[in-house]
């Protein structure tokens, strides 16, 4: 049997056991709030992090890598890797979605429901209607205006996401509204692939794995570069987090076994 | 500690405050969803750990405005909130974000199978099979 | 060639990304790019040892993007890999496992259900880009990226054979990702006080730190949180449901290489991080190594316990597998030469001698649907090739010459008389007692039979089948072989290993006298 540890699977949790875990709780808050004082201060524009690694990004991070967002600079550029793991994170968990709630039956295409009679009523199918082009151009702006505003990919693969969900939710379960699971995992397929070529690509010429100014685009202007191989990226990213959320989200409503 | 230096550390406070409410409710819980719950509760408390480092007064969001003649401004780094944490922070959404799909998925297969979330049902059942 | 620390991760990770997509189209091909590309990942894990250990210092560091810190004013910008001897050998060690988990694998998935067989190869293949990325980079952060694909691929993989293992995954789930919080908590006291997240980086802003009660804390966070990972004892507990009801097709994998990545993660922590000579660092890190011995020698003792009391064999394994990697735990506390190379030569045996065990109990399974220890009975004799795998493998953890774990054990102990703590020899003999203790009981039942004949009690595990022949797939004998013979090789050259490339292992300061 499994075995017993208070309140985790056990036998429902003791007063006793409440207790104990309430005071060791309290114990390990007073000491992280006894370490805080060597903490810098909330707003020091003079502390420790604030002036090592992080000022060169912002005073250099335009002229490096032609992103007026340090934010995307330093996720798609500097630390492009971390971002890379980041969507495989992602790809992971769309597939555990489906090695867990989905069977190879379910894979085909499902009915298409009966389009008289849709799932909301007919004010909610109009609304979607209405709704679903504006979020995809959104969505597109978002993933494209990463550069100079807040956005990116991840922002912009959720809002590509939310419109194929809106319409699953308002015209039900069977309405695929030809992105069924199968074709979501070959998109999101492709923009991971995406990703890891951007990046593979430049050590064929002699760059370093994930150096965008290696991409053999016809730009001479090395910050220009990297800002294309920056949209690149994002790009794979976005098309991921679509597919990857439709999948887990098509996963959750799917039949019963 | 003087009072000073309190108003200064009060977002670790909280993060300390919001650490310790998730570990308490995924300990105390007797229902699975309401411990992944209080994951999701930790996770945040991290969160809002590194945004308190980053941030500088009177600085602005780390995205270059352009001035009047549409190229963009260089800017001082004291003008600016520090944008590492906030890189690593979006990373940290992402997995928090996937880590409870999968334990949603996890405990949709087990509703599925033992027809309720609550432990006591769960080793009730377990023990019968 | 000069690229090989990107290919490293590279190659798994893009052939992760495109094998499902292949499996919807002929899951064969799925599964050959999956195996070119692990043994092309091997190839580029033992060229990248090789390299490193000709360059000054047997230091090779690659950094992503091109943002060297060295063209940018010596401030680390960038993400880097760094191969050394240790990082490198582990790191062949893991494309090595794996590529022998897909080869054993094979026999067992049904390749009929197309997109199940490509996702489980993904998941395979993102699982050992997680481990390598955890192996050989260079950067706090990164490491925590990695350390979640490793965990989240872990949790999929766990939770597909039916109810039992879905809760022990879901429970895996939540104490995994209170590590993983705890770790990031820690990281960023780290980071607040020195402003970077590059390991070579921060040793030297660390060590000018003054604020010991916060590098303690965060040290402690940190430790905390791969002690979890490591399942030691008292965090051990989510460890022994998650062996017993994984599918036995990747158990050998995940119990032969995870603690081990992250027993290295520890090691770098206090011996590359916090050890800079005089610093408050060092001497915060000094005490909280001492108080890890304390809890790693319980954790020893505690778990051979636990393994006694055991039915079934994978979870006598699993709390087997707690006492190990705590005596490479007390090997990286003791922290003097002979001990270090004990902890190493251990990890090393026992990451060989576990899958070894996991993948003959798997082949028990296959032929015979017996868990429990009861229904083994004479299986040995039946399954002789597996049988001799068994025993070996069992003989190396207990410790018995000439296999790698005698010398492992040999090495610790020197190292804990040397230091004359007591306390620790005491707790590696009583462990390796104990450990004998229910090794032998298996070995018994798998031989002699129980001593009263009949053997056959109405408990869970199923009743056994009857069969005549061993009759096993070759994939499935092949990498259970391969795995005692380097068991027993560790054991053989464990001078040349040691002499050749252990020797290099250890950080500045200590010194091997041969």
């Amino acid at each position: 049997m499994t075995e017993r540890i208070p309140g985790v699977l056990g036998e429902g949790v003791s007063t006793r056991t409440r207790w104990a875990s309430l005071v060791l709780l309290g114990l390990f808050g007073a000491l992280m709030i006894a370490a805080s004082p060597g903490l810098p201060r909330v707003g020091d524009a003079n502390s420790v992090p604030a002036n090592h690694v992080a000022d060169y990004y912002i005073e250099k991070g335009y002229e490096q890598t032609g992103v007026p967002n340090i934010v995307t600079a330093v996720l798609a550029d500097y630390r492009g890797y971390d971002t890379m793991g980041e969507t495989t994170v992602i790809f992971v968990a769309g597939l555990s979605c489906l090695l867990i709630l989905g069977t190879q039956r379910t894979l085909r295409r499902v009915e298409e429901l009966d389009l008289d009679s849709p799932f909301g009523s007919v004010v909610l199918d109009l609304g979607c209607r209405l709704l679903v082009p504006f979020i995809l151009l959104f969505a597109l702006y978002v993933v494209f205006h990463g550069h100079s505003s807040p956005g990116g990919g991840f922002q912009g693969g959720t809002f590509l996401a939310a419109a194929a969900i809106l319409i699953r939710l308002v015209r039900g379960k069977g309405e695929s509204w030809g992105f069924s699971r199968r074709q979501a995992l070959i998109v999101a397929s492709i923009g991971g692939s995406l990703y890891v070529w951007i990046g593979i690509i430049p050590m064929f010429y002699g760059k370093q794995f994930l150096d965008y100014s290696g991409l053999p685009l016809a730009v001479t202007d090395i910050p220009h570069l990297r800002a294309y191989g920056t949209l690149g990226i994002e790009l794979g990213v976005a098309l991921t987090v679509m597919g990857v959320l439709i999948i887990i989200f098509d996963c959750l409503l799917g039949k019963e076994e | 500690m003087t009072i000073n230096m309190v108003y200064g550390h009060l977002e670790y406070y909280l993060v300390a405050i919001l650490l310790v409410m998730g570990l308490y409710g995924m300990i105390a819980s007797t229902n699975l969803m309401r411990k992944v719950m209080a994951m999701n509760i930790m996770q945040v408390a991290v969160i809002v750990f590194f945004i308190s480092l980053a941030s500088k007064q009177g600085a602005m969001a780390p995205v270059l405005p352009l001035d009047e003649n549409h190229h963009v401004k260089s800017v001082l780094a004291h003008e600016v909130v520090n944008p590492l944490p906030h890189a690593l922070m979006l990373t940290a959404i992402v997995v928090s974000v996937a880590t409870t799909g999968l334990a949603l998925a996890l405990l949709i297969r087990i509703n599925r199978h033992f027809g309720s979330l609550e432990e006591s049902v769960i080793l009730e059942k377990m023990v019968k099979e | 060639m000069r690229h090989l620390p990107a290919l490293i991760i590279a190659i798994p990770l893009a052939s992760a990304w495109i094998v499902p997509l292949t499996s919807l189209v002929s899951a064969w091909l799925a599964r050959l790019i999956s195996i070119t590309a692990l043994m092309f990942t091997t190839l580029a894990c033992y060229g990248s040892l090789k390299h490193a250990m000709t360059l000054p210092g047997m230091r090779w560091s690659y950094t992503f993007g091109g943002w060297e810190a060295s063209s940018h004013g010596g401030i680390p910008i960038g993400i880097e890999h760094v191969i050394d001897p240790v990082s490198g050998a582990l790191a062949t060690l893991v494309a090595a496992l794996a590529l022998l988990t897909v080869l054993y694998s094979g026999p067992q998935i049904p390749l009929r259900r197309q997109v199940r067989s490509g996702v489980y190869h993904g998941l395979l293949l993102t699982l050992t880009t997680g481990l390598l990325g955890m192996t050989i980079t260079g950067d706090l952060f990164n490491l925590y990226v990695f350390l979640e694909i490793t965990a989240l691929s872990a949790y999929a993989l766990l939770a597909k054979t039916g109810n039992r293992a879905t809760l022990a995954s879901l429970r895996y789930i939540l104490v995994g990702t209170v590590a993983a919080t705890f770790y990031l908590i820690g990281l960023g006291h780290l980071y607040a006080v020195t402003g970077t997240l590059n390991m070579a980086d921060l040793s030297v802003r660390l060590s000018q730190v003054q604020d010991s009660r916060l590098i303690g804390f965060a040290l402690i966070l940190i430790t905390l949180a791969l002690l979890t990972k490591m399942a030691v004892f008292p965090f051990h507990s989510w460890q022994s449901d998650v062996y017993t009801y994984a599918p036995p097709m990747v158990i050998p994998f995940i119990a032969g290489t995870m603690s081990k990545v992250v027993a290295y993660t520890l090691f770098r922590l206090f011996y590359t991080i916090c050890f800079v000579d005089g610093s408050v660092a060092h001497h915060v890190a000094r005490q909280v190594l001492d108080v890890v011995g304390v809890v790693a020698a319980i954790s020893l003792v505690a778990g051979s316990v636990l393994a006694i009391a055991q039915k079934d064999v994978r979870r006598m394994l699993a709390y087997s597998s707690t006492s190990q990697i705590s005596a490479v735990a007390l090997g990286l506390a003791i922290g003097n030469a002979s001990a270090l190379i004990g902890a190493f030569t251990l990890a090393a045996n026992h990451a060989f001698a576990k899958a070894c065990l996991f993948v003959a109990v798997g082949n028990f399974h296959h032929r015979s649907g017996a868990q429990n220890i009861e229904y083994l009975d004479r299986l040995g004799i039946r399954m002789p090739l597996t049988g001799i795998a068994f025993t070996i493998a069992a003989l190396s953890i207990m410790g018995l010459p000439p296999t790698g774990g005698f010398f492992g054990k040999w090495y610790l102990l020197s190292g804990a008389v040397e230091k004359r703590a007591w306390g620790y020899v005491l707790a590696i003999v009583v462990g390796s007692l104990l450990s004998a203790v229910y090794f032998a009981r298996v070995i018994e039942r798998l031989y002699v039979g129980s001593f009263d004949g009949t053997g056959h009690s109405p408990s869970r595990g199923g009743t056994p089948r009857k069969f005549s022949k061993e009759n096993l797939p070759f994939l499935m004998v092949a990498p259970m072989a391969i795995l005692v013979i380097f068991t027993i090789l560790v054991g053989f050259y464990n001078y040349d290993l040691v002499s050749g490339l252990l020797q290099y292992m250890l950080p500045a300061g200590v010194e091997w006298k041969s």
